[in-house]
């Protein structure tokens, strides 16, 4: 019998002041699977990857991880998934009061994964792999929006997820730091990390993703593989969005 | 005639004088320390929408600022025994000066909060940490560090408003002039005495909120 998918979504409903973001969508991600979503502003990619660590609740359908639903209105049972599911904003979204070890240090600690010596060991071994080993100390407002965006992948990583959602992690950034932070992910994805990203980046896209899922008004139009979606979408909508955008 | 400004009166009367200034100082870092507490919970309370609290609190603070601050003070020290619930003439102090000052920093904390983005509870959420762990590490020094120069004028105002205290007899800074002035008539020496050390006070606690200030604003300096 085949492994359950680590995240499944079934029939997610979810609709913002009357108009609907997401509109029955299906989906899922394979344990190691590199999964990149793509789609139009207001397609509904982020609401969906939102849905997946409980920072929207859906109006109705079902998520299960690891095989499990999910009660989509317990916060008490997304806080303990949420552990197991790391998260990187377009934003960042560091502490800008905190140091970057605290920054990574937090969660870690303050959950009680792990005690101050052994989170800051982690930490510092994360820091060294982003490449800021030196930049412990640092504030994140001394940083540039690439290497914040490093640190922000440590953070989430310092909980040791299950699985990352990234979501538009380079919408934010200048076009020379792009690609540091998607070399990095490239270096996640060869280690086997299962990954959920929400991008624009089409050359990632093909190069990285397992596979590829595109969303239209709400709903999963076509999904396969890069090459697939790539060079022959089935779907007329597909080749429309992908013409626009390559 | 000329006004024949007499030092030796204030000299003399310096005793007096620096136990008033001793009391408005214990009075007054008490009930500023313990409103930047009520202000800190309250705001919370009506940011987070916590039910009945929250619509407590707003009445609180209504009721606050729209009676006066003399009439609150004789509430709480005339008014509260008679449901046996009185108190001495200092704590009567504290709680009318902290109830004040209370009311007015939960409106400038509510700033505080409204002004750390939805971004950062997102993140601390995502993190896995308890919303009350969001609060206290992230939301209430970001919020605080927009807050504070408006608590600082709240601040000042407790000061300044804790000379209403001897109304109660409490033994002030104001108290003791009036006393002095009752018995001697020196009327400009006292005032201008005491003027000059609650201007002091006001220096030296605008001083300390600025380090403070400064404190918190480090990390973005740079930014």
């Amino acid at each position: 019998m085949a492994e359950d998918p680590l995240i499944r979504v079934r029939g997610l409903v979810k609709s913002f002041q009357g108009v609907r973001a997401l509109d029955g969508v299906d989906f899922e991600v394979a344990r190691g699977e590199v999964v990149v979503v793509i789609g139009q502003s207001g397609s509904g990619k982020s609401t969906l990857i939102r849905c997946l660590n409980g920072l929207v609740e859906p109006d109705d359908g079902e998520i299960l991880v690891g095989g499990t639903a999910v009660d989509t209105h317990s916060q008490r049972e997304w806080r303990l998934l949420r552990q197991r599911i790391g998260m990187v904003f377009q934003d960042y979204s560091l502490f800008p009061h905190l140091t970057v070890l605290r920054n990574i240090t937090l969660a870690p600690i303050r959950t009680g994964r792990a005690s101050p010596a052994e989170a800051e060991a982690l930490a510092r071994e994360l820091l060294a792999r982003v490449l800021l080993p030196e930049k412990a100390d640092a504030y994140p407002g001394e940083l540039s929006g690439g290497q914040q965006q490093r640190v922000a992948i440590a953070r989430a990583l310092a909980m040791r997820p299950e699985v990352m959602l990234f979501d538009e992690p380079t919408s934010a950034l200048d076009p020379e730091t792009i690609q540091e932070v998607l070399d990095l992910m490239r270096s996640l994805a060869r280690d086997g990390m299962t990954m959920v990203i929400v991008s624009h980046e089409m050359g990632f896209a093909r190069e990285v993703a397992d596979r590829v899922v595109f969303i239209d008004r709400g709903r999963v139009v076509e999904t396969g593989p890069p090459v697939a979606i790539f060079r022959d979408a089935r779907e007329e909508r597909t080749r429309a969005f992908l013409a626009k955008i390559l | 005639m000329a006004y024949q400004f007499d030092f030796a009166y204030i000299i003399a009367n310096g005793p007096a004088l620096l136990q008033g200034l001793a009391m408005t100082v214990l009075v007054s870092v008490l009930s500023i320390a313990l409103s930047v507490i009520v202000g800190v919970v309250g705001a919370a309370v009506r940011v987070f929408r916590v039910p009945v609290l929250s619509q407590a609190f707003a009445f609180y603070v209504d009721f606050i600022r729209n009676t006066p601050l003399l009439a609150q003070i004789f509430f709480i020290f005339y008014g509260l025994p008679s449901i046996g619930m009185g108190l001495s003439i200092f704590w009567s102090g504290v709680v009318a000066l902290t109830a004040w000052g209370g009311a007015y920093n939960v409106e400038n904390m509510r700033g505080g909060f409204l002004a750390v983005s939805k971004g950062m509870r997102e993140a601390a959420l995502s993190l896995g940490l308890r919303p009350l762990l969001y609060l206290w590490l992230v939301a209430i020094p970001l919020g605080l560090r927009v807050a504070i120069p408006a608590m600082l004028n709240t601040s000042v105002s407790v000061l300044k408003n804790s000379s209403y205290l001897q109304a109660i007899g409490f033994g002030e800074l104001t108290f003791v002039a009036m006393e002095r002035v009752a018995m001697d008539f020196r009327t400009l020496e006292m005032f201008a005495s005491i003027g000059l050390l609650y201007l002091g006070l006001v220096l030296l606690l605008s001083f300390l909120a600025r380090r403070l200030e400064h404190r918190l604003q480090s990390p973005f300096r740079t930014a």
